[in-house]
């Protein structure tokens, strides 16, 4: 037996789809969905930031419109093995299809996976858009045959409505002043509550 | 009602620290569970001031925090009680309800500490071994306290009455559970308790005895009125005991009357065992925990009791399960009690402690079973 030349079908491609899938299954098991969508949650903000910095570099522009936008989420999914179409764009909704997830077949019943999803879409969009809610009413992870990604663009009656994480503008971080504000006593903050 | 007292309100049940702040960093309200553990985190403070992290994770925290209507992971490190920093993990999302002119988060820290300190704890040296006399002592005192308060016995003529009490699994920490019984002054009804204390400590056990005292005295002119009883409750514990959380269960028994009335402050509902099997949970009135009821009123709920029948109380620690919801655990105990055959008070207390021992319970759990 050579193992070198078994047909395993491991690629480094492969191997990091699964541990993200994984990863994230461990989280759901032993936080619960409920906290593991919060980080699943920070680290799809952190990602959406990351891409959309990529975008607007290439593309030479610091705010995308809505049409600029779909192009770019259709984009993103193409890179990684997804394949996301628009089914219809207006001045309220982006809806979008999918139909092959790029997380492969091990996020069939890893709904939480779908957490990432919403979170780089609706980081994405509210960045440059000002606001989205994302609803991912049917996704390939809940077993359905594909996933349609319904992004709501105003808040409104609409939005509220719909299911859904809503996701907000580009909020400018505050720079405090130390001196006005008091330093906090100790340096010692290894101590956990 | 501002923004911050509204936050206040709404959270003051919750036993993890709750948080609402703007992204300037001013403290807009928070929980009584906050206020417990990190006494500097008051309204019209500036978070920025009460942590160790530098200005820039504070806002990169915050920021982030404020771009997600669903709560998003993130960390801080704020002073605690002791005075210094102790880094907290917790949950946070934009308050989109709040409109106070600029970007608002609330924020759900997750209580870790105690179970970290007894994993400190084992590294042994010289400081942490006298932590760990100090706790351990608080903890005898605290249960002490605890067991003094619940009654050995219980002592009803037209009942037959048992209870147990079990403290939490975690070695150094004591529960805020009480039952009691008692007749109630100048009539032949009986009264019986059944109550939590929110949190772990000697303070939750102290404070569990003034309820305690504070019940017996206001059954004194209002026993046979469980709804003014639990408003009595109430009020003390919003008036005195403001960064306290409470919840209660008074229910008194009419043998004339062959019936039970009872208030019920956001404690678990009591089940009713008929003399047949079946089982019926008492909810028909249910109002905020004490302390929570914000001036409203608390009412009471009447139920006829038969010979054999059997009320059962609980505690939220005999049937709460991590990762199941709270109905599921209520549906178990249901199904628990109906499956008895011609059970006595005694039988259905320990078989139901028995039942709910647990393999990593954080909490106590108190039973008192009465049989008519």
């Amino acid at each position: 037996m050579r193992v070198a030349n078994a047909a395993v079908p491991l690629t480094s491609d492969v191997f990091l789809r699964r541990f993200v899938t994984e990863l994230t299954a461990s989280l759901e098991e032993v936080i619960g969905r409920e906290e593991a969508t919060g980080y699943i949650g920070l680290a799809g903000q952190r990602l959406g930031d990351a891409l959309g910095d990529l975008y607007t570099r290439e593309l030479d522009l610091a705010v995308l419109d809505r049409e600029q936008l779909a192009e770019v989420l259709v984009d993103l999914y193409r890179r990684i093995r997804g394949e996301v179409y628009v089914i219809s764009a207006d001045d309220d909704r982006i809806v979008l299809g999918n139909r092959s997830c790029p997380f492969g077949g091990q996020v069939r019943g890893n709904e939480a996976m779908c957490m990432l999803t919403s979170s780089v879409f609706g980081t994405m969009t509210a960045r440059h858009l000002g606001y989205a809610k994302v609803d991912l009413s049917e996704t390939i992870a809940a077993r359905h045959p594909r996933c349609r990604i319904v992004i709501h663009l105003r808040p409104g009656a609409a939005a509220d409505g719909a299911p859904g994480n809503e996701y907000y503008d580009r909020v400018d971080p505050p720079h405090p002043d130390p001196a006005t504000r008091g330093a906090a006593p100790g340096a010692d903050a290894d101590r956990p509550c | 009602m501002l923004a911050g007292e509204l936050f206040g309100s709404i959270t003051r049940a919750v036993s993890e620290p709750m948080l609402l702040v703007g992204l300037s960093g001013e403290i807009l309200g928070h929980n009584a569970a906050m206020r417990r553990l990190f006494p500097a985190v008051v309204t019209g403070a500036n978070l920025y001031g009460l942590t160790s992290d530098s200005p820039e994770r504070v806002g990169d925290t915050l920021w982030r925090w404020a771009r997600s209507g669903e709560p998003m992971a993130g960390a801080l490190a704020l002073i605690g009680a002791e005075g210094r920093p102790r880094r907290c993990h917790g949950f946070g999302s934009r308050a989109a309800w709040a409109d106070v002119g600029e970007p608002v988060v609330q924020v759900r820290l997750v209580s870790t500490f105690d179970r970290e300190r007894l994993r400190r704890m084992a590294v042994s040296n010289d400081r942490e071994r006298h932590l760990r006399a100090q706790l351990e002592r608080e903890h005898e005192i605290a249960l002490g306290l605890q067991r003094s308060l619940l009654p050995d016995h219980v002592d009803a003529a037209d009942l037959d009455v048992a209870a147990q009490y079990a403290p939490t699994a975690y070695g150094v920490e004591v529960g805020g559970d009480w039952y009691d019984v008692f007749p109630v002054p100048g009539t032949d009804r009986i009264a019986l308790v059944i109550g939590d204390v929110a949190g772990h400590g000697l303070s939750e056990a102290t404070i569990m005895s003034q309820l305690r005292s504070v019940l017996r005295a206001a059954a004194l002119d209002d026993g046979c009125r469980p709804d003014r009883v639990a408003a009595r409750l109430d009020a003390y514990v919003d008036t005195y005991l403001p960064a306290s959380m409470a919840t209660m269960c008074y229910a008194v028994y009419d043998p004339d009357a062959r019936e039970l009335s009872y208030a019920n402050a956001g404690h678990v509902p009591p089940m009713l065992r008929r003399a047949d099997g079946a089982c019926e949970r008492l909810e028909e009135v249910v109002d905020p925990p004490l302390g929570c009821s914000l001036g409203g009123p608390h009412r009471t709920g009447r139920v006829g009791v038969g010979s054999g029948d059997l009320l059962v109380c609980y505690t939220d620690g005999v049937v709460e399960q991590r990762r199941e919801s709270l109905d599921v655990g209520l549906a178990r105990l249901s199904a628990l009690l109906t499956g008895f055959a011609d059970p006595t008070p005694k039988d259905v207390c320990t078989t139901v402690m028995a039942w709910s021992t647990p393999t990593d319970h954080a909490d106590d759990r108190a039973v008192l079973v009465a049989g008519f």
